[in-house]
């Protein structure tokens, strides 16, 4: 058995997980990966079924090509089936992502997609969807001296006093092969790639990975548009974050037949409350990200 | 209700389907266009409609791999909206993936229009579309591999996927050989030339009632001045690069843009097709 900490939880796995932080706990674990096999199918009519996929409120099934079954029941377990032709690699990916979101939303834990830098005793949030250039920029940062709080998806956590606090999903920042050359850094071993046949790679920075709580202390919501136009940012009012923020929930589409859409809001509406939040929005015909990092560490040294 | 309802408006990119999607849109809605919300419930590429119906984020997945999941995103797209007709763009060319299904899914689709345009002429708009020189887009016309929104070394990050075209006569063939659904062909030519009588026979094609005032006013309302007139005033989100997306809407530009070798480079291998189709005698 392995044991590790991800997305804020203690996992034991029957599956070797080099993307995750190995971590001792006592005790019962959140989450337990095995390997086994699934239902065929999910039942009851509550059940929403998209193409290799279908959910309910307790339980999300995954069936994916030629890759691997995956059974995500009760927010502590997970059964994965692998199939013949299966690499590891892409195993554990899609288990990391959709398999890990439907988890997260069973626990009724809200998961952003968003990357992370650390800044004073908090972090600076960056969210946006799939591809719009999350990972690039604090990559950017981070060759500015910042450091890294995570990457891909952060998840919300409530404290004590009542302020939502973050925590990273998983030590690891995943950069497609054409942005090393936008960093000036060389191309990673094909080892380093998320699956053998995506030029994507992973950054792994275990060492650095900081697993306690932190508030934001900033937001930035990133959008791109199919229009020439310079790197535009904009203030946004608390009900302007949330509903950008909405649209970047971790795996959105899993929280209406998963019946959690109260504690998406909820969270989402503590999130977007208080804190400074901002909407860059650049063209997608040009590279801008160094005058997006740029605009952004203007706006930092502006809020304070 | 009927789950045969996609009618799939297909084409080799600059052939006149854009233009159509707008007379649609302004048909359906009573002469009212925005050219940033065409009528068309997606286009087959659509990295969107793939990630809602399947719940899954298409960028960790090979192009091969969608290609195998489409059909069914399309059929459950279908499935789920209730409505009597669906218009899909689609640039691919009808080929099948490899379980050796079509990529287009028989089940859901009702019909296709299949728009063509002389080759010659769609060399210099593809130039333009994809900010390339005209060799460029002669060579993508020419290449029996020939992909839209292609990315280089396999990324996979575009709004949009790869879209297998083929060749320019691989893409023709693909499309008006033998399908398991009827499919009628619209010249792009025809359209300028009679646009009622073109457009009034796709929509009988595909079962759309409209009156002699209707189609009118959704011609004047697509016509090539209003939509270059409103991509300069609004833009246009479905164009590739930063060039005007509706460039000169007409017939026979060719004359003033390809050389000798150009007009050779194409004829010399698309020859069967365009005598096919009145492009040579």
């Amino acid at each position: 058995m392995y044991h590790y900490w991800g997305s804020g939880l203690t996992i034991t796995s029957e599956i070797e997980f080099p993307e995750l932080l190995p971590y001792e706990h006592t005790g019962l674990p959140d989450l337990t990966i095995s390997i086994g096999t699934v239902p065929n199918q999910l039942a009851g009519v509550a059940t929403d079924k998209k193409v290799c996929t279908a959910s309910n409120p307790t339980e999300y099934l995954l069936k994916l090509l030629s890759i691997a079954n995956y059974y995500a029941s009760g927010g502590n377990s997970i059964i994965v089936e692998p199939l013949a032709a299966a690499d590891d690699k892409s195993i554990r990916l899609f288990l990391l992502n959709s398999v890990m979101a439907a988890i997260l939303k069973q626990r009724d834990m809200v998961a952003l997609n968003a990357s992370a830098i650390q800044y004073q005793d908090g972090v600076i949030l960056f969210s946006g969807r799939t591809n719009v250039g999350k990972s690039t920029i604090i990559s950017q940062l981070k060759q500015k001296g910042y450091g890294i709080f995570c990457d891909e998806a952060c998840i919300l956590q409530t404290g004590v006093d009542g302020q939502i606090r973050v925590l990273p999903s998983y030590p690891a920042v995943n950069l497609w092969a054409d942005t090393f050359e936008q960093l000036a850094e060389p191309l990673p071993p094909e080892a380093d790639k998320l699956r053998p046949q995506l030029p994507k790679y992973a950054l792994r920075y275990h060492q650095d990975f900081n697993i306690m709580p932190k508030p934001v202390k900033q937001l930035f919501l990133l959008n791109d548009l199919a229009i020439n136009m310079p790197v535009e940012i904009k203030k946004l009012s608390p009900v302007e974050a949330f509903s950008e923020a909405h649209n970047n929930i971790f795996y959105r589409q899993q929280i209406y037949p998963m019946k959690k859409e109260a504690v998406h809001f909820l969270n989402l509406s503590k999130l977007t409350k208080d804190i400074p939040a901002c909407l860059i929005t650049r063209t997608i015909y040009r590279d801008t990200f160094e005058e997006m990092v740029q605009v952004i560490e203007n706006q930092i040294h502006y809020n304070g | 209700m009927d789950n045969k309802k996609i009618v799939w408006l297909a084409s080799y990119p600059k052939s006149g389907n854009t233009w159509f999607r707008a007379f649609i849109t302004a048909l359906l809605h009573d002469g009212e266009l925005d050219i940033n919300n065409l009528k068309s419930d997606g286009i087959f590429s659509s990295r969107r409609l793939f990630d809602e119906h399947t719940g899954l984020n298409s960028t960790l997945f090979t192009d091969d791999e969608v290609k195998l999941l489409q059909p069914a995103v399309i059929d459950r797209l279908a499935a789920t909206l209730n409505q009597q007709h669906l218009f899909m763009k689609v640039h691919d060319a009808y080929t099948f993936n490899r379980d050796g299904q079509p990529i287009i899914p028989t089940t859901s689709t009702l019909c296709a229009i299949y728009f063509i345009r002389n080759p010659l002429d769609i060399a210099g708009s593809l130039a333009n579309h994809k900010d390339s020189s005209l060799d460029e887009a002669i060579a993508l016309i020419n290449n029996p591999e020939g992909k839209f929104s292609r990315q280089d070394d396999n990324l996979n990050t575009n709004m949009q996927f790869t879209q297998l075209m083929l060749n320019w006569s691989g893409h023709v063939k693909s499309w008006t050989d033998d399908l398991p659904f009827p499919v009628l062909v619209l010249r792009y030519e025809d359209m300028l030339a009679d646009t009622y009588t073109t457009f009034s026979k796709a929509l009988n094609f595909i079962g759309i009632n409209a009156t002699q005032q209707q189609i009118e006013t959704a011609i004047a309302a697509s016509s090539f001045e209003q939509l270059q007139q409103k991509e300069k005033e609004q833009g246009f989100a479905e164009k590739n690069k930063n060039t005007l997306f509706f460039r000169q809407g007409k017939a026979g530009g060719w004359k003033n843009e390809l050389n000798t070798n150009q007009v050779s480079l194409i004829t010399s291998p698309h020859k069967t097709l365009m005598r096919k189709y009145g492009y040579m005698q």
